[in-house]
């Protein structure tokens, strides 16, 4: 796809100023790569290496480390059935099973339509509700094959769109604070109390 | 019901508010701390209050700060990667308490004189990332963080870092690795400690969420009032994250060492008990990491020591509970797939051992075992953890290699039955 | 540093080490070798194969620890041997391979490889990995040169650690997690390093191979010798193996002075030049008009001698000159450097053409590269160590990471400007200035400070930067110099050039006085009557081609020469050189190190030494060299006095590199050094067939007899004498408001004949562009891709290239243009003169 448009650079380059060292910023832009293109591209983690300082051979070492972080395109809706003990205890695999004969696709695979990637995740912490599954990281259970069918019409329908945004938006809530503190303006402060 | 602390908004719908969390007491800790304590003081307290890390490690909060090595620049890094199997705690916190967690992170920041904190949630936590950005942002608005926080000569900025789904950024030192835009491979040791040596090579504590979650309440009354709680090391109260085959799975704010694992699974107020038709056959005390227990150990109480002297672990706070229904080898499996999943590759013995580990017992569920795989699963946990002891040795750079055996080993050591018939008939006696 | 010994026991028996050492290296001094995989003794250690596991006794009880990672300590107990240890190293072993493919038979590493070493001693010999093995696609070509075997790999860390920590170019780094972790370079990208090749010689197992090397030999089938690469100066020392009279690779030997076992691709791969037959010069041939033809030696060095000979006779000794621009070999050197002064006569001599700078200031007080890197201040003055010196970048850059201060002064930036600490500019209308900064730069820190003095920039002339080093030294009195430029050391060591005329000289000989630059203009004027080339393309040293077609018809031309090139196909008399590797003899570097040449395969053709034709063409020309033998020319050599008296064969016996001179100069012992045999494993597998490594046995070729002219006249005195330090330096006249300096720098890839020759580095010749600061881009309204005009002494069309990081480094009042890499064509615009003014022009798209 894409290197950031100018509205992301912005937000982009505001993540970076955050940070003592830029390359502290490179999770950070990875999402804004995906909350932008639905996927981190080739040409955003070029970009991405820019911005922080690294090579794109770091930046692509650092973003295929985490599972979040897709190279290749996905679906709309990312759908991460947990099959870890907490939920496997309580069914998951069979809630798992019934996903891929709902959609139509193997865990890994995505609909033809684009709306759907299925994936089977480790646990997400949500084992009070198990067995539970994710949608673009937002919490479903306990779920069962019905309410597994709904879920899916409900995303369909668009039911769902104010809780669930499209894959890659993660954090709808900016950051609304004045501008960092100075680490040279804190160091001069904490000089003081150092023993 | 005991005292509750950390949980102690959560029977509110509202819990994350701001308004439900200034009409709860909300920023008095800090205001306090910040007001009206120099931060040894503070830092007094939580060692007074003998407060426990809560990650998984159970270190005492109070001894890690003074461990810090005092350098003009050092930062706190909240740890908030929450992803050890079946623990959900945090997970409660974050999303349903978010204000109580930046006062005490903003608490910690005081007593230990940190020039940044970098609050790193797992990012998973979509709801919990923007009801922490909240909190974050309305302090600021309030004057809880950023610049003479409450008018007092204290500034600090807090920045919140969404995780990417990698199970060992919870470990501190690849936490720190991540935050700083690398891969999450854990520090080779030495040096032992972040607070020697972190987050850009400077003093660095690392603190769990529920560690600092207690902060705001350990300042408002005291450290000996939360140390009176509890009995030997094991003070205050905790969050037990009850999950598996149980009647009322879920969050349990319990004084720690008052009841036990008995009373956890089977009490009235907690889990409620298994199905009626079956019964236990084994659970996990402190997440996937520690070594099982079985029926046998439901009478040890809730406490750090306690559970060790038993040869497990407290942990994360987390407990499993498996009934006659489940599979045993499947269990094991689908725990050293897990590990094998989430290694980080940097050592040998956890990256290849554990994919390893992972296929054999795979091949066993699956009904094409051999009887040779038996020992053959055993010596390999041997070569990744020499002696499958509690606690274990290790011949990598971290714990999540060592953290394979105790699930493999209690599997095949106590239900070789179990593992014979899937060999031998290849089928499962539980399916 | 003070040497502060701890006492600790290796299995119950005591031992000592000097605090700081790592365990590995406390054990392997004391003989117990632990297997290792990632453990690199020239990086830092990772602990991640943890196949070096040893018992340790602590406070807290015995626990097994990476013996890679861990310092010795004192009263700290370790256990090599235990049951325990046995276990653990057996476990790792077993895990590295369990995944890893079983086509040893097929794998280029097999027979050198660490991991099958160890299989062999401690493998059980049966699997009990009975899973499907991991699989990847492979090979995968990374670059030109380097293809990665993923399902080979062991994930050691090394070749990362490499890219990032030892060359700054984090080009390939590991991608995924777990058991899929694996190497990778970003999206396919080339892995575009100068010194790729060092991944392969590292690499502890078949996962990253060279392109050159693949399936090319056993290393069983291989034998080889220590020599030294001649492609630059610096002196790698290198282990040259060949196989069936083929030179197979070339690897980096750990010399603790010079190159820590690194090379750079241009060193490593020449030998890929040596093996094209095609574009080796195999016989000497004459040129009668138009056609060339091949002849006997005796015939051509018959009409070699005549030439001479009948321009010393009817124009006088004075129109004979020689020169050359490349490095030759000490021997040669010598034996042309008395050919010209004692028998021919000649002032016209120069075998330095790419020295710019008066070489005696370079040898008044100078330094090692050892010292250099370990000096309060080191001053880099118009030197591009990366393009120039490779592996003395390498080096840099770790000394800069340990703690070295560095200041630049530089026309043009180059990669270490962003991690010196001082980066100044060279202009021209700042000289003085530039030298102020310096002074101030360096502060009371004057006790110890280097200066590496080079020629870098061609459009800085000689006089410019003798007139920089001179200011330089005279304000910093204590001050030692190291050479920086890239050949001519050979040269200057014997008195080959006019910019170090009094080094060695038989009493009564000519001394050379006459610059590469005059010699080359002189030439063209028809100025002499004969033109020896020593091995060097002409369009190198400032002639066009069209200048090499008219050359002909105003001078005779000789060319020694290993590869073909412009100047072997218009010279009239074409000499075949022995090309690198066939040929026995000496050199030194920029040190002033005496290193050996070693000669691992015969000569191509009728090839000879260098200075085996300049004996016979003495003896030609009536007079006798007295060389008959190689151990002839250094028996003069080390009774020639001056800087290398002393000089001789016999220290290479037993050590790897030879000494400083002059020889009162040995600073550093010289002491055999232990090889890590898995840091470089090829090097100690092909020692283990029983290859004459160390001792490099000296082959005695011999002069065959020659057959002499008539006696002739004694040459007569000089004519012409131009001095080598050329123009006077004057301060430049203002530039015009559309004027710039023109900066001209070398690229290491650069045009020449044995890159030419080169099947796998040739591609990597790129053509010149003009370098900008995108600043500077929008000042003269060029554009990225944009091609341009430059009109200095000649008119260049140059595409334009804006280079981010220039924006951080050129001053942006500058008013330097850079062209980037030398050709013929940018070469001309300077037209042998320093600080041409140069205009620049958009040419539009068509």
């Amino acid at each position: 796809m894409a290197r950031f448009s100018d509205d992301m650079l912005s937000r982009a380059k505001e993540l970076v100023s955050l940070y003592p060292d830029p390359r502290s910023a490179t999770i950070p832009l990875c999402h804004l790569a995906q909350e932008q293109d639905g996927y981190v591209s080739d040409e955003a983690m070029a970009h991405i290496a820019e911005l922080v300082g690294s090579s794109a051979a770091e930046v692509q070492g650092t973003a295929s480390f985490y599972d979040m972080l897709k190279l290749e395109p996905v679906g709309r809706y990312v759908i991460g059935v947990c099959t870890n003990i907490a939920c496997m205890l309580r069914g998951a695999y069979e809630v798992l099973e019934d996903a891929e004969k709902v959609l139509g696709i193997p865990v890994g695979g995505t609909t033809e339509d684009g709306l759907f990637t299925l994936e089977e995740v480790e646990c997400i912490a949500h084992c009070d509700h198990a067995p539970a599954a994710q949608v673009n990281y937002r919490y479903f259970g306990p779920l069962d094959d019905e309410s597994f069918r709904s879920l899916i019409a409900r995303l369909r329908d668009g039911e769902l769109d104010d809780e669930v945004p499209p894959h890659g938006t993660l954090i709808r809530v900016r950051r609304e604070a004045p501008p960092a503190i100075p680490m040279t303006e804190i160091d001069r402060e904490r000089a003081g109390d150092q023993e | 019901m005991t005292e509750r602390i950390v949980g102690a908004r959560l029977g509110y719908e509202d819990s994350e508010t701001l308004s439900r969390f200034l009409a709860t007491g909300g920023d008095q800790g800090l205001r306090r701390a910040v007001l009206e304590m120099r931060p040894e003081e503070v830092a007094d307290e939580v060692t007074t209050a003998n407060l426990l890390g809560r990650g998984g490690a159970g270190f005492e909060a109070g001894r890690k700060w003074s461990m810090l090595r005092k350098a003009p620049r050092r930062y706190l890094v909240i740890n908030g990667d929450e992803s050890e199997p079946a623990t959900f705690k945090d997970h409660l916190l974050v999303e349903r308490d978010p204000h109580q967690l930046v006062e005490g992170a903003t608490i910690a920041a005081y007593a230990i004189g940190a020039s940044l904190v970098v609050i790193y949630l797992r990012g998973e936590f979509a709801l919990g990332l923007e009801r922490v950005q909240q909190a974050i942002n309305e302090a600021y608005a309030r004057n809880a963080l950023g610049r003479s926080i409450f008018g007092s000569s204290f500034s600090v900025d807090i920045l919140l870092q969404p995780g990417a789904g990698a199970y060992i950024c919870g470990e501190e030192t690849s936490l720190i690795e991540s935050l700083e835009g690398k891969r999450g491979f854990p520090r080779i040791k030495p040096p032992y400690f972040p607070a020697v040596i972190g987050l850009y090579g400077e003093p660095t504590i690392v603190n769990n969420v529920e560690t600092v979650s207690n902060l705001p309440w350990i300042v408002q009354h005291g450290g000996a009032a939360f140390k009176a709680l509890g009995e030997g090391r094991s003070t205050g109260t905790r969050l037990f994250a009850l999950s598996g085959q149980v009647q009322r799975p879920g969050p349990y704010e319990v004084e720690m060492t008052k009841i036990t694992f008995r009373d956890l699974i089977y009490g009235k107020e907690y889990g409620q008990g298994l199905h009626p038709d079956r019964s236990l056959i084994a659970f996990i005390p402190g997440g996937v990491s520690a070594p099982w227990f079985f029926p046998e150990n439901l009478d040890i109480p809730l406490g750090q020591d306690e559970v060790a002297k038993a040869g497990s672990m407290l942990g994360s706070g987390s407990v499993i509970v498996m009934d006659d229904t489940s599979c045993p080898v499947r269990s094991a499996w689908r725990i050293a797939r897990f590990f094998a999943r989430e290694s980080c590759g940097q050592c040998t013995p956890c990256r290849e051992g554990g994919a390893w580990i992972d296929k054999i017992l795979r091949r066993i569920e699956e009904g094409e075992g051999r009887e040779a795989d038996l020992d053959l699963l055993l010596d390999l946990c041997d070569n990744i953890s020499p002696g499958i002891k509690w606690p274990p040795a290790q011949t990598t750079i971290c714990v999540l290699g060592p953290s394979i055996p105790p699930s493999v080993s209690a599997a095949v050591n106590h239900f070789r039955d179990d593992f014979l018939v899937h060999i031998k008939e290849g089928r499962c006696p539980h399916a | 540093m003070p040497d502060e010994l701890v006492s600790l026991t290796f299995d119950e028996h005591p031992f000592q080490a000097q605090k700081g050492t790592k365990l590995i290296d406390a054990l392997d001094a004391a003989g117990i070798h632990v297997p290792r995989f990632c453990y690199h003794p020239r990086m830092s250690a990772v602990g991640m194969c943890r196949m070096c596991l040893v018992e340790v006794k602590g406070p807290r009880g015995v626990s097994l620890q990476p013996s890679c990672y861990i310092d010795v300590a004192d009263g700290m107990e370790v256990f090599t041997e235990s049951a325990a240890v046995k276990k653990a190293q057996h476990g790792v072993l077993e895990f590295l391979l369990a995944n890893h493919p079983l086509d040893c038979p097929v794998c280029d590493k097999g027979g050198e490889c660490p991991l099958q070493d160890q299989a062999f001693a401690h493998g059980s010999g049966e699997t009990r990995f009975v899973e499907e093995k991991r699989h990847y696609a492979k090979p995968i070509p990374i670059s030109r040169l380097i293809k990665l075997d993923r399902e080979r790999c062991i994930q050691c860390d090394r070749c990362t650690r490499f890219a990032d920590e030892i060359a700054g170019e984090p080009l390939i780094d590991f991608a995924g997690r777990g058991g899929a972790l694996r190497i990778a370079t970003f999206s396919n990208v080339d892995f575009d390093s100068y010194f790729s090749g060092n991944v392969a010689q590292i690499c502890p197992v078949g996962a990253l191979t060279t392109t050159p090397y693949r399936f090319k030999a056993r290393p069983w089938d291989l034998v080889q010798s220590a020599s030294t690469c001649m492609e630059c100066d610096l002196g790698c020392q290198v282990s040259l193996q060949s196989s069936q009279n083929e030179l197979t690779r070339m690897l980096g030997i750990d010399s603790d002075a010079i190159n820590h076992s690194w090379l750079c691709d241009r060193g490593r791969f020449t030998t890929s030049a040596v093996n094209n037959l095609e574009l080796r010069v195999a016989r000497p041939r004459l040129r009668d008009q138009s056609r060339s033809a091949e002849v006997s030696w005796s015939k051509a060095l018959r009409a070699a001698a005549l030439s001479i000979k009948r321009t010393i006779d009817e124009r006088g000794a004075s129109a004979v000159a020689i020169v050359s621009g490349t490095s030759l070999s000490l021997e040669t050197t010598y034996a042309w450097a008395k050919l010209a002064s004692d028998v021919i006569r000649t002032n016209a001599v120069d075998g330095a053409a790419d020295l710019r700078t008066d070489a005696s200031l370079l040898l008044e007080n100078p330094a090692s590269i050892n010292q250099a890197l370990s000096a309060s201040k080191l001053v880099l003055v118009n030197v591009d160590p990366k393009n120039e010196l490779p592996v003395m970048h390498l080096r840099l850059r770790a000394a800069i990471r340990a703690g070295l201060s560095v200041i630049e002064l530089n026309t043009t930036p180059t990669e270490l400007t962003p991690i010196v600490d001082h980066a100044i500019a060279l202009e021209p209308s700042r000289l003085g200035q530039a030298v102020d900064e310096v002074i101030a730069a360096i502060g009371d820190q004057v006790d110890d400070v280097v200066i590496v003095a080079g020629s870098r920039d061609r459009g800085f002339g000689a006089a410019l930067n003798t007139r920089v080093l001179k200011d330089l030294l005279e304000r910093l009195p204590g001050a030692k110099v190291l050479n920086g430029t890239p050949h001519g050391a050979n040269a200057v060591a014997v008195g080959f050039t006019p910019n170090a005329p009094q080094v060695i000289r038989s009493s009564g000989g000519v001394t050379p006085s006459v610059s590469a630059d005059a010699i080359v203009a002189g030439a063209l004027r028809g100025d002499f009557g004969t033109l020896i080339v020593l091995d060097s393309e002409l369009t190198r040293l400032g002639m066009s081609e069209a200048d090499l077609e008219v050359l002909g018809e105003r001078v005779t031309v000789i060319a020694l020469s290993t590869f073909e090139s412009a100047t072997t196909h218009s010279a009239a008399i074409v000499l075949p050189l022995c090309a690198f590797g066939e040929e026995q003899g000496s050199t030194v570097n920029v040190e002033w190190r005496h290193l050996r040449l070693g000669r691992q395969v015969e000569p191509l053709g009728q090839a000879r030494s260098g200075w085996m034709i300049a004996a016979e063409l003495a003896s030609m020309l009536g007079d006798e060299l007295g060389f008959l033998t190689l151990a002839d020319v250094m028996r003069d050599l080390n009774q020639s006095g001056g800087l290398l008296a002393g000089l001789g064969y016999e220290y290479f016996a037993e050590s790897l590199d030879g000494p400083l001179f002059p020889l009162s100069r040995r600073e550093e012992p010289c002491a055999p050094r232990i090889l890590d045999p898995m840091a470089t494993p090829g090097i100690a597998s092909v020692d283990r067939q029983g290859a004459n490594f160390a001792a490099g046995r000296v082959v005695e070729p011999t002069v065959a007899t020659g057959f002499a002219l008539d006696p002739g006249k004694s040459p007569q005195a000089l004519v012409s004498a131009e001095r080598g330090t050329g123009d006077v330096v004057r301060d430049p006249d203002p530039l015009a408001e559309d004027e710039f300096w023109l900066s001209l720098v070398p690229r290491l890839y650069d045009v020449s004949p044995s890159l030419s020759a080169n099947p796998f580095l040739a591609a990597w010749v790129r053509d010149p562009v003009l370098k900008l600061s995108p600043l500077q881009g929008e000042q003269l309204g060029l554009m990225d891709g944009d091609r341009c005009r430059l009109i200095g002494a000649a008119t260049v069309e140059l595409g334009v290239e804006l280079t981010k990081a220039f924006d951080l480094s050129v001053r942006s009042d500058s008013r330097v243009l850079v062209v980037d890499g030398l050709t013929p064509a940018t070469l001309s615009l300077l037209e042998n003169q320093s600080w041409i003014k140069v205009r620049v022009e958009k040419i539009n798209g068509e």
